[in-house]
């Protein structure tokens, strides 16, 4: 399966608590995700909270675009990625 | 007795029993290979409820199993409404519906068991996928077996159940026991497990076996036949005779044949070998009636079939012809095979398993070497009708070839023009255009110089056909008057259907008065007649003939009743063809996202016809250029690649813009200046002003060379020569949201500014990134260099509020009678409405509801 990476911008700024709200976010959007076989590895967020780099496997862009849609979560790009591990190479 | 190791799976399958029971029928698939305990699993659930109606059937290992052998295995517990359908040539929609409705009506809950689905004839696998689709609101557990180790990549039992619906299946793929299950049952024998497992790998067939023997067997085979050694001589000779018949042979076919004494038959029955069920003798299994089966020696093998034959030949009552096929060929008698093979086929043919009437014909012409040359040339068409039904096409050209061959040399004009004509229509099915028509042309003449016949009007109208589909209108329209004419004359009602579709496609699809009328004509004629084939091509060619001429409201009627259509009779390639065609519909209007699920589920699936591949890889491939998303590469070459085999500019045409749009948007395409010149001269020839308008425009946008302006649909024409305002109406009015973008681009500012915020809202960022380069070359100031913002899931990215209120101003409220509607005050109204103008980037409240209306913003119209 494809992995890629979802660039997001969030102009008000992306809050996710650490606390049980947080977290029932974050599995609800997991479980969006399944419906179409989309798995979201991790992200990173900019220090200002108001970008962030997912790291998402999928069959295709458009299964991302679609939980995207029902989680209500913006995207601005997605770009097929791999994985290069700087220390494989030693 | 409680089944070793099998209590998850039995669980599962009482889990889908219990959700049947509240009426949410289920389909369990029960899999694994040859002995693992496929059927004592399903026994033991039904054993357990003794108050279910249950329906067993299973398909035997025949060289060409019975058409809906199972279902006549449970005819009898299905009334004699039923019964009597089945009897019936057919009726196949008709019987798969009453089945339905029987199950719909069974107040209590139904079990119904279709065993060894990897030996199933076509009519039962589409049987299986007829009920599994509807199963849902049945108080129905729909189990279906199968060993999933014998099903090869184009086994067409994967696409039933790739076809199943996800939310009403369960799997239950059965493994073979472990070491202390095996241990298990050793200890329950009092055997010793020693090498046990090793030696059957866990098989509780071959576990069984193993434990009943001396010694340990080496494999099961080894098993079966030592036990089957030990037998005296007249036990051996009928466990011969039950061997060589797959399944279970009748008790007073054996008397006939063998006539064992009540001993040999007790002894038979004690060795645990065979069974009886008091109508019949059945292997305990089908691997040690295999194993024995291939033990015999060749010429007592054929012997046996031959007596068996000989006896059901004169027996009394109905006999299955596939058995009689089954016997003829063990016995290698040739006559035989070559008549019951041929009457199978026409039984096949009637239930339309056309598959296996394909297989049975083709065996009885491997045995027709007595036959004259006029009844194996019938035979041979025969033979290459149900291939082409079956997408065997080049087996189908074989046998035509054949065919033509004995024709030609009995001197049979008639039937060599009719041959000719089959072959252009064959070969332009494979995409192999050129011979298509030279194919045509020689039938034209060949019939031509003869007494006019149907024949004639078929050639003509075959010829008419591809000009229709290569989009050479005036002469489809040519060679189909005279085929409609002749028709007319004859009274040829099929051939007038045919031939009223390919000249009323033609001219619907260059917007001529006349040519929609023509079609849906064919269509009624079609329906009337129950010409299915028909039926599928009027539909299909009125779909994208209306979507070609940009009448999306006839189009996306039609679509409706032609998906009904297909849906109803499961005409799974007809069906995804009109899909495809959905598809481009919902792309052309701005409907991207439905555009997008529909063409990826078409682009993943196996077995999907190139015609219907190709506007599928179009339009994703389009949509993920615009929206800047990866994989657009693969696409295109298979676009390309696919629609230049065939040839016809209605594929190529679209391809060809897809690649040049990719070029536009950055993409690195070397080839695109010749393949777009090659697309252009192909539309130019066949003045497909539609392909030509779209072309041009991109080859203008990449500068390639200045366009001629003529030949070219209205709104392009506009858009070359006249004020980009009124080629931006037209768009507005066709409702093409992107290519009114595409116009407004080349305005002033305002306009430009305009194209800027619909790419943006449309999601098309890499379309938007181009337009934003556009702007700042022109000069235009305080263009920033990435998106906005909010990019969001919504388009616009609305709230819901936002959106709710939009849809009321869109009907003409007023702010005070919206905060009346939403008993909010007035203020929060005003506030809202300047949030949704902002996001929209519109100045008035008139022009947000247009927008809105491209954007499908507002209601699902």
């Amino acid at each position: 399966m494809p992995r890629y990476m979802v660039e997001r911008t969030f102009p008000a700024g992306l809050v996710v608590p650490v606390n049980t709200e947080g977290a029932n976010a974050c599995l609800k959007i997991v479980g969006t995700n399944g419906e179409q076989g989309v798995t979201w590895v991790h992200s990173y967020v900019s220090a200002d909270k108001t970008r962030s780099f997912c790291i998402y496997d999928g069959p295709s862009p458009e299964a991302i675009r679609q939980v995207a849609r029902r989680t209500e979560l913006p995207v601005n790009n997605i770009t097929e990625v791999s994985v290069l591990d700087p220390y494989f190479y030693h | 007795m409680e089944l070793i190791e099998r209590r998850h799976a039995l669980q599962l399958l009482q889990g889908a029993f219990a959700q049947a029971e509240q009426g949410a029928g289920r389909t369990a698939l029960v899999c694994g290979e040859a002995g693992i305990g496929k059927t004592s699993l399903v026994m033991q659930l039904v054993s357990g409820h003794p108050e279910a109606r249950v329906l067993w059937g299973g398909c035997e290992a025949l060289f060409s199993p019975r058409p809906l052998g199972p279902l006549y295995d449970m005819a009898g517990a299905l009334g004699t409404k039923l019964q009597a359908m089945l009897g019936l040539e057919g009726q196949r929609a008709e019987l798969f519906s009453a089945l339905l409705a029987n199950l719909h009506e069974s107040r209590g809950t139904t079990v119904m068991v279709l065993e060894d689905l990897h030996w199933a004839d076509a009519a039962t696998l589409d049987m299986a996928k007829f009920l599994a689709r509807r199963i849902q609101r049945t108080r129905t557990l729909l189990v279906l077996t199968f060993r999933d180790d014998e099903l090869g990549e184009q086994h067409p039992l994967r696409f039933v159940l790739g076809d199943v619906p996800a939310d009403s299946v369960v799997r239950l793929p059965l493994l073979p026991l472990s070491e202390s299950g095996v241990a298990e049952l050793a200890r329950q024998s009092s055997r010793s497990a020693e090498g046990l497992f090793s030696v059957t790998g866990g098989n509780p067939f071959f576990v069984t076996e193993a434990l009943r023997a001396e010694g340990l067997p080496a494999t099961v085979r080894d098993a079966v036949l030592a036990r089957a050694a030990r037998q005296p001589a007249p036990v051996r000779a009928l466990l011969d005779l039950a061997a060589i018949v797959p399944a279970r042979i009748a008790i007073g076919l054996v008397d006939r044949v063998l006539a064992p004494s009540q001993e040999v038959v007790s002894a038979a029955l004690a060795s645990g070998l065979l069974a009886a069920d008091g109508r019949s003798y059945a292997y305990r299994h089908e691997l040690a009636r295999i194993a024995i089966e291939q033990a015999l020696p060749g010429p007592r093998a054929a012997a046996l079939h031959a007596k068996l034959l000989a006896c059901l030949e004169t027996a009394e009552g109905e006999v299955e012809l596939t058995h009689l096929v089954h016997h003829a060929a063990g016995a290698g008698d040739s006559a035989a095979v070559l008549t019951y093979a041929q009457q199978a086929g026409a039984e096949a043919v009637l239930h339309a398993s056309h598959c296996d009437a394909a297989y049975l014909y083709g065996m009885a012409l491997s045995h027709s070497g007595g036959l004259d040359a006029a009844a194996r040339a019938g035979l041979l068409e025969h033979r290459a009708y149900q291939c082409y039904l079956t997408d065997q096409i080049d087996n189908a050209i074989a046998a035509r070839l054949s065919a033509l061959a004995i024709w030609r040399s009995l001197g049979d004009r008639q039937q060599e023009g009719r041959a000719l004509r089959w072959l252009s229509r064959l070969h332009w099915f494979i995409g192999r255009n050129r011979e298509a028509e030279s194919y045509a042309d020689q039938a034209v003449a060949l019939l031509e110089s003869l007494p006019a016949g149907s024949e004639l009007a078929w050639a003509l109208s075959n010829r008419s056909q591809l000009h229709m589909l290569a989009g050479a209108t005036d002469d489809a329209v040519a060679w189909g008057l005279r085929a409609i004419e002749m028709a007319t004359q004859q009274g040829e009602v099929e051939v007038l259907t045919h031939a009223l579709n390919n000249v009323g496609a033609a001219e619907y699809e260059r917007g001529r008065a006349g040519g929609l009328d023509m079609l849906e004509r064919s269509l009624g004629l079609a329906l009337e007649h129950g010409y299915g084939e028909h039926v599928g091509r009027a539909y299909a060619n009125l779909t994208s003939a209306a979507i070609k001429v940009r009448d999306y409201p006839t189009a996306q009627r039609l679509m409706g009743d032609a998906t009904a259509y297909f849906a109803a009779r499961d005409l799974d390639s007809w069906s995804n063809y009109v899909r495809a065609w959905q598809s481009r519909l919902d792309f052309e209007r701005g409907r991207w996202d439905a555009a997008a699920t529909l063409a990826a589920q078409l682009v993943t699936r196996p077995g999907v016809a190139p015609v219907t591949r190709i506007p599928a890889l179009a339009v994703l491939a389009r949509l993920r250029m615009r929206r800047g998303d990866p994989g657009v590469k693969e696409l295109l070459a298979e676009a390309l690649a696919l629609a230049q085999e065939t040839g016809e500019v209605q594929r190529i045409g679209p391809a060809a813009a897809a690649l040049a749009e990719a070029a536009w948007l950055g993409h690195d395409c070397p080839r695109v200046e010749v393949v777009l010149q090659q697309a252009c001269a192909l539309a130019e020839q066949h003045q497909d002003e539609r392909a030509l308008g779209e072309l041009r425009f991109w080859a203008r946008r990449l500068g390639h060379r200045p366009p001629d302006t003529g030949g070219v649909e209205a709104a392009y024409a506009l858009q070359f020569s006249g004020p980009w305002e009124e080629a931006a109406e037209t768009w507005a009015r066709l409702g093409c949201p992107y290519e009114r973008a595409l116009a407004l681009m080349e305005g002033d500012e305002a306009a430009m500014r305009e194209a800027l915020a619909l790419f943006d809202a449309m999601g098309a960022s890499a379309t938007a990134k181009r337009c934003r380069e556009h702007l700042r070359d022109a000069g235009v100031r305080g263009v920033a260099r990435g998106p906005r913002a909010s990019t969001s899931a919504n388009p616009a990215g609305l709230t819901a509020r936002e959106v709710q209120i939009l849809g009321l101003l869109a009907q003409g409220l007023t702010n005070a009678e919206i905060a009346g509607r939403l008993v909010r005050s007035e203020k929060t109204v005003d506030h809202h409405i300047s949030a949704v103008l902002r996001k929209l980037e519109v100045r008035s409240r008139s022009e947000a509801t247009v927008v809105a209306n491209r954007l499908g913003l507002i209601g699902s119209g």
